[in-house]
């Protein structure tokens, strides 16, 4: 049997505590995961919504979409010389529920920015920073290029409109969003699309 | 004394044209399956059962955008109520280069459905209409 010193067994107890912290130390790049004790998990962000019959973002992305691949068809921006500057104005939620029309409109001008066949002027939302951001420019450069920021060739406007029924086994609701491209100057709307999306809830119960 | 070719004998050099006819024919055939077989991406494709079947699918450029136009049909006489579809659209290259979100459709029994959709990014050169008729049948 061989019988290990006092500085052996140091020595290997040392060596133990090191194999251990370098393999702590060195255990991969992890799982890139932190996860909790509940179930939550990522879906799709395209997948079908039918959780209700309230807005969701399945109609959010239907109607962009839509709106996009119609405008994008139009001779008023196939046919276009140069592309366009389009101002987006506001679309007027007009149902009873609360619905971020805002949602629409910039997932619309994603879809129209990547064709590259229009240009977007800073609209209500951004058009505060933006004014700020030419004053400073402006004042440092002592330029005024004023027209620029109003020169738009046509504006966006649009709304969404909604009637909901429901009785005690069941409810329907009808969306109809509608958009419009008008020139400014002439007040002459160029373009004009709508959706129109019917959900219904069957809330009947099989059994007894 | 004159020597012969037993190939170029009448029988023989009957039956080596045959060979070759044959053989050109067999070529012609197994060309013509590779570019109707393996000719690009498969125009539609269903993610799990057929309920709504493709009945028509056709694409065209407009200008740089593709624009795809489909007829559905639910061969079944029952409705469909669960079924959606999406369109992918794929470069020269073979590169998804968008695709559109999954759309909602109800097709009543027996009824056809046409779907029109339409690429928004120049550059498109193939498409794949993906059905999934409710994920949660076999």
């Amino acid at each position: 049997m061989i019988k290990l010193t006092k500085h052996t067994r140091f020595a290997a107890l040392l060596l133990c505590a090191a194999a251990t912290l370098m393999l702590a130390a060195c255990s991969g790049p992890g799982t890139g995961r932190e996860q909790g004790r509940g179930n939550t998990y990522y879906g799709n962000a395209e997948d079908v919504e039918t959780v209700n019959s309230a807005w969701g973002s399945t109609d959010i992305q239907m109607t962009a979409e839509r709106m996009a691949q119609s405008m994008l068809a139009d001779p008023v921006i196939s046919e276009a010389a140069a592309a366009p500057k389009i101002r987006l104005r506001e679309v007027r939620n007009l149902t009873s529920e609360h619905i971020d029309t805002k949602g629409i409109t910039d997932m619309f001008r994603v879809q129209m920015m990547r064709s590259r066949k229009v240009r977007f002027l800073a609209d209500n939302t951004n058009m505060g920073e933006v004014m700020e951001e030419r004053e400073f420019t402006e004042s440092m450069t002592r330029r005024a290029e004023n027209k620029l920021m109003s020169d738009t060739d046509y504006i966006l406007t649009g709304t969404v409109r909604s009637i909901r029924k429901q009785d005690a086994d069941r409810a329907d609701v009808y969306y109809q969003i509608t958009m419009e491209l008008v020139d400014p100057q002439s007040g002459e709307i160029l373009w004009t699309e709508q959706n129109q999306i019917r959900k219904s809830t069957d809330n009947r119960r099989i059994g007894w | 004394m004159l020597h012969t070719n037993p190939l170029n004998s009448g029988p023989a050099r009957s039956f080596s044209r045959r060979l070759a006819m044959l053989l050109a024919l067999m070529a012609s055939l197994v060309m013509l399956a590779g570019l109707t077989g393996c000719g690009g991406r498969a125009t539609h494709e269903y993610a799990d059962n057929e309920d709504v079947e493709v009945e028509s699918i056709q694409g065209r450029m407009e200008g740089d955008l593709m624009l795809v136009y489909a007829v559905l049909r639910n061969s079944s006489s029952d409705d469909v109520n669960d079924s959606v579809y999406r369109v992918e659209w794929y470069d020269a290259d073979g590169f998804l280069l968008e695709q559109t979100s999954w759309r909602p459709v109800k097709v009543k029994g027996g009824a056809a459905m046409h779907v029109r959709e339409r690429s928004t990014i120049p550059g498109a050169k193939e498409y794949t209409l993906v059905i999934s008729n409710d994920s949660r049948k076999p």
